[in-house]
């Protein structure tokens, strides 16, 4: 399990965390819930080691983030930033292995490509550059390579985790619900996926557990049926915000637009 | 997709590889031995081997031994170096406009040797004899040096070091250098302007074998060890944030990286002057024939480094033998409208 204690972090004069707290076990899905600037992709830098000056302690397992090197933490995490990019004409099957270890075997590594290229169903485009790929294709072809790159941890190390740093965001509700499929899919085999959503629904539809930030502490968090209520939503998101029960069983977000009425 | 696609898919794409390298490995021996054949004196093959292996006449054995054979070795580990810098350098910078001159290398050798050349007298006049050949190598061998210290040093903020930073501190490098090199050359004396001249567009004719071993020996160790970075620079093409979450310790590398180029560079430079155009065109003629994976990349820029820089050398010594054209003019005129045409088939770019 990943623990992050106290966590506070200034950019000049802004403090951006104040003793943030997040637990991601393996196996569960965590999704960082909260308002604009609340403070959640900074906890996910933090957790993923970006952030050298911060306060509060982070620990993978017994070890603390501080005693790892970048070595270290590649093989314990791997992280899909919000807008990836590539410079080289890569073909998606190279993309693909680029962050997987050196240390797993050739013939490990085509396996696993494989798979994971059917998983997000970009066999098709293996051999086509990168480039020449659709948006919401090109963010399919990222999330390849850091899923072969945990999946190679845990098959490697024994463990893996999986940083998602609003991965919805560019993409279209079919691609949306994709992507959180997969994510869904990486916690059931094992992975522990920490998620920065905007999207409260999504939220709800896949995480485990969320953890609501807001500005720059943690306001509340847990599984999914404890912490989105109406008042607590409310509160945090400054407008009405109610929470309903869908037949299916998963709850439905949506904010009161009185004014928008009749 | 089936395992078995990808591994035929593989399998359809080593013979290329291999046999690019294989046209790339043979084209640098016919040059390689044209090299040594084309001149002013005409020697055949058979002389030639005499000449390596000892029976030869003097004179083409002389021609051979002392006089081509450096200039080829020397104009290999050039070229190489050259492309293999460029196409680290292109990568790690994230730019297609990189070379070893973008930075800043080049200019402050040459501004080194420069001051040498025009205000050396004042101080030099106690040097042996013996070892004033030896003074404006290594001149600009710490020019290329000190830059390179100073520019790392400045572009680091905060223990980071900016590729930002590093290019605008280049360009400031280069434009002082600049300045200082126009500043001397318009109060130096007849003289002095034609050595000027071979340091500031490059030549490959001021060899000997003391001098060729130990720059092509830096530049070849240099080079050994460029390469190893191929796996690294591959993930830079993510962006750094990407490629530290893949496990590169972003700041080493650059540092280590740039520095290592600045010394390959600098041994060139010392001994042929300032040589452009191989650093730039390589590495992107290489990435449209093999692809933009830095493990192949790496070494068909240099072979083809090599290729590029020996044909400009047999050109400038063979338009108007005996007489011979700065080799920094033959590389611009034939590189730079070959790349225009290169620009304009990639539509990419």
């Amino acid at each position: 399990m990943i623990t992050g204690r106290n966590l506070s972090l200034a950019f000049g004069n802004t403090q951006v965390l104040r003793g943030a707290n997040i637990d991601v076990p393996l196996g569960r899905l965590v999704a960082i819930c909260g308002p604009n600037g609340a403070g959640k992709s900074t906890v996910l830098s933090v957790l993923a080691g970006e952030q050298k000056h911060y306060q509060g302690d982070v620990y993978f397992g017994d070890e603390a983030l501080a005693d790892l090197t970048s070595r270290d933490l590649s093989r314990r995490r791997a992280v899909l930033e919000q807008s990836p990019s590539l410079s080289a004409n890569f073909c998606v099957d190279e993309l693909v292995r680029l962050s997987i270890p050196m240390e797993l075997p050739p013939r490990d590594t085509d396996v696993m490509v494989c798979n994971i290229l059917d998983q997000l169903g970009l066999s098709e485009f293996a051999k086509r550059r990168v480039d020449n790929l659709s948006g919401g294709q090109r963010h399919r072809a990222h999330l390849a390579r850091v899923l072969a790159q945990v999946y190679a941890n845990q098959t490697l190390f024994g463990a893996g985790y999986l940083f998602l740093d609003e991965p919805t965001a560019s993409l279209d509700i079919l691609h949306q619900i994709a992507v959180m499929k997969i994510a869904r899919a990486a916690a059931q085999n094992g992975v522990g996926v920490l998620v920065v959503l905007h999207d409260l629904n999504l939220a709800a539809a896949f995480a485990d557990d969320v953890v609501m930030v807001n500005r720059g502490e943690t306001v509340a968090a847990g599984p999914v049926g404890q912490v989105f209520a109406s008042k607590l939503l409310s509160q945090i998101y400054e407008t009405p915000i109610n929470v309903d029960k869908h037949s299916s069983g998963r709850l439905v977000i949506y904010p009161e637009l009185q004014d928008l009425a009749g | 997709m089936a395992l078995l696609e990808i591994t035929q898919i593989r399998g359809r794409r080593l013979p290329f590889h291999t046999m690019v390298f294989v046209v790339l490995l043979a084209t640098l021996l016919i040059v390689a031995i044209g090299e040594l054949v084309l001149g002013p004196v005409r020697l055949n093959l058979s002389q030639i081997y005499d000449a390596i292996v000892g029976n030869g006449e003097p004179m083409p054995a002389a021609i051979v031994t002392q006089i081509r054979a450096p200039r080829m070795v020397l104009g290999l580990g050039i070229g190489m170096s050259l492309a293999i810098c460029g196409a680290v350098l292109q990568g790690l910078l994230r730019n297609p406009l990189a070379d070893p001159g973008l930075i800043g290398i080049s200019g402050g050798a040459s501004a080194a040797v420069v001051v040498v050349i025009v205000l050396g007298d004042m101080f030099l006049g106690e040097i042996p004899v013996g070892i004033r050949p030896y003074v404006l190598p290594i001149a600009a061998f710490c020019g290329a040096l000190l830059v390179t210290a100073l520019i790392l040093g400045f572009a680091q903020k905060n223990g980071e070091m900016s590729i930002g930073r590093l290019i605008l501190v280049g360009v400031a490098i280069n434009a002082i250098a600049g300045a200082g090199i126009g500043f001397l050359t318009y109060i130096s004396n007849d003289t002095q302007l034609r050595d000027l001249t071979f340091w500031s567009m490059g030549s490959l004719a001021k060899t000997g074998w003391f001098g060729v071993g130990i720059s092509v020996t830096i530049m070849m160790i240099s080079n050994v060890v460029l390469l190893r970075y191929a796996r690294a620079l591959d993930l830079f093409q993510l962006g750094e944030r990407a490629a530290f979450h893949s496990g590169l310790a972003i700041t080493k590398i650059k540092f280590s990286a740039c520095a290592i180029c600045a010394v390959a560079v600098g041994a060139g430079v010392s001994i042929a002057g300032p040589i452009g155009f191989i650093g730039l065109v390589s590495p992107h003629i290489a990435r449209m024939i093999i692809g933009s994976a830095h493990h192949l990349l790496l070494p068909a820029s240099a072979l083809l480094g090599g290729v590029l820089l020996l044909c400009a050398d047999l050109i400038v010594r063979n338009v108007i033998p005996p007489q011979e054209l700065p080799i920094g003019l033959a590389t611009s005129l034939i590189g730079g409208p070959f790349f225009l045409f290169l620009l304009l088939r990639e539509k990419r770019l």
